[in-house]
């Protein structure tokens, strides 16, 4: 059930030839920002029934079906440690369902946000958005070095698997005293590899000037327009679902 | 004995198998090169002999692999780890121990080794690759080709009957390959079956294997004899190969 792999996957950028992938990044991220807002808006299980339909043509755009799957497979022990402990809290299945679907809501949109954006494009937005090079370099690295470093993951538990090493034995506790062998060659081969990436900035002579030039152009295509006007619908009826007197709401609860 | 049968395999989310219809045998007390471009199925081949391939990567797999007659799929990578030793590429994914003995020792433990079993075998390996004099050195303080020691004696300290190596020359200086020729060849001489993966060609002919397989797209091109393998510069050149120097040279020679 639990799949460290599957979980870096939700942040592991790869970008294919889709509709979704050909937008503009700022597109991408006002529908992005939107869905991740969008079920955040009411706790009613009518809204977050509402934010993940409308993420549905998302996914077809962006052929994320796949990493989807994929993104909710990886979480399925935190969306069930999360039903049983609102469960717990609450007494209210209805309100445990809306916080799951919300988590759901929110990785899907996740999903297919990391699915059609690379990282030099969120580079380019941020820096456009006057976030600071640093900031904005520090966090396209970051992405950038997720699957790199996700590699090296399966590289060393190959490895330590290979000397017989068994990840999966004891209790919980000696489950997680027996991840040392994998941390500590993963702490280790990440450092390492920031200290090549340092150096290899300073000889490319990365902060050399103060305002960096860029070469790429991002136009504002009729499908821009239009899943932006479709982002401002699905927030209208978003908030006012959000708004509707608890009679009409889908199973409403009680704090 | 590792018998290879039929064995297809696609990794998960790939639309290509990586190994197709791939049999082979290997015994004890032989030394086997695997040669064949990038993306060729080498890795994955030998991802197949300790079981790393079902039970690590996912994907689909048909036919099947017997380790001394027990099907793979049977037994856990642990319980395989005693009879296929697999030596990665980069050493440093395994490192974590503070010192070369400790490392060398971590594979015997997690094996269940008894203690005066762990002592004999830790200094029988860490001297078989010449490391005894730096066992209390930490493994990050040593030098690319004694890093590359070091991980073969981890595996060779579980006392595995085969010892699977995947590129073992990659970024190896000079001496250190013949470091490496020498340990092969006295672990053959041990009876130990070696499978070495490699496109180094002028090094495995050095080591002298009994056998070459060429594997391009996940296929078994060729097999058999490495002179026979080695004299044929035109099919080594067309899979993007350089055939040992040797072999050029006669083949010029012919020509000329």
């Amino acid at each position: 059930m639990l799949d460290p792999m599957g979980m870096v996957e939700i942040f592991r950028t790869q970008v294919g030839e889709t509709s979704y992938s050909k937008l503009n990044p700022l597109t991408k991220l006002i529908l992005f920002a939107s869905f991740i807002a969008l079920p955040l808006i009411s706790a009613s299980l009518l809204m977050q029934i509402f934010s993940l339909m409308a993420q549905t043509p998302l996914i077809i755009l962006s052929r994320s079906e796949r990493r989807v799957k994929r993104s909710l497979k990886a979480s399925l022990l935190f969306i069930v440690v999360l039903v049983v402990l609102n469960y717990l809290t609450t007494h209210s299945l209805e309100f445990s369902l809306a916080m799951v679907l919300r988590l759901v809501s929110m990785i899907i949109a996740s999903a297919i946000f990391m699915t059609g954006t690379s990282p030099a494009e969120i580079g380019d937005l941020l820096t456009k958005l006057k976030v600071p090079l640093q900031i904005t370099f520090s966090f396209v690295i970051a992405l950038r070095f997720i699957p790199v470093l996700a590699d090296d993951v399966v590289m060393i538990i190959t490895s330590q698997v290979s000397r017989g090493y068994e990840l999966e034995r004891g209790s919980f506790l000696e489950k997680v005293r027996r991840l040392i062998p994998i941390l500590i060659p993963m702490i280790i081969i990440a450092i390492r590899r920031g200290h090549q990436l340092a150096e290899a900035l300073e000889t490319k002579a990365f902060g050399a000037t103060e305002k960096r030039s860029n070469y790429v152009v991002y136009d504002y295509g009729r499908g821009d327009w239009i899943l932006l006007v479709y982002a401002i619908i699905v927030i209208t009826v978003g908030l006012m679902v959000g708004t509707l007197t608890p009679q009409f709401q889908l199973l409403p609860f009680q704090y | 004995m590792i018998e290879v049968e039929e064995v297809t395999f696609k990794y998960e989310g790939s639309g290509i198998n990586a190994l197709r219809d791939v049999s082979l045998e290997l015994e004890r007390g032989k030394i086997y090169g695997i040669v064949g471009p990038n993306g060729s199925g080498k890795s994955t081949l030998l991802r197949l002999l300790n079981g790393l391939i079902p039970h690590f990567y996912r994907g689909e797999m048909k036919g099947r692999v017997l380790v001394d007659g027990v099907d793979t799929r049977e037994a856990s990578v642990a319980q395989l780890s005693k009879k296929v030793g697999l030596v990665f590429q980069n050493p440093e994914h395994m490192f974590f121990s503070e010192t070369v003995y400790e490392e060398v020792s971590f594979g015997p433990k997690s094996i269940g080794m008894d203690p005066e079993e762990i002592r004999e075998s830790v200094k029988w390996a860490l001297e078989e690759v010449g490391l005894w004099e730096l066992r209390e050195r930490s493994p990050w303080s040593l030098s690319g080709g004694e890093m590359k020691r070091l991980s073969i004696a981890c595996v060779l300290s579980m006392k595995p009957e085969f010892l699977a190596v995947d590129e073992p020359t990659i970024g190896q200086d000079s001496l250190s390959k013949e470091s490496l020729l020498e340990i092969f060849k006295r672990m053959k001489g041990e009876g130990k079956g070696v499978v070495i993966v490699t496109h180094d060609l002028e090094w495995l002919d050095d080591l002298g294997p009994d056998l070459v397989f060429v594997l391009r797209y996940g296929v078994v091109i060729g097999g058999g004899d490495p002179r026979k393998i080695f004299s044929d510069i035109r099919n080594l050149a067309t899979n993007g190969l350089i055939p040992p120097y040797r072999y050029i040279v006669d083949s010029l020679l012919e020509v000329g």
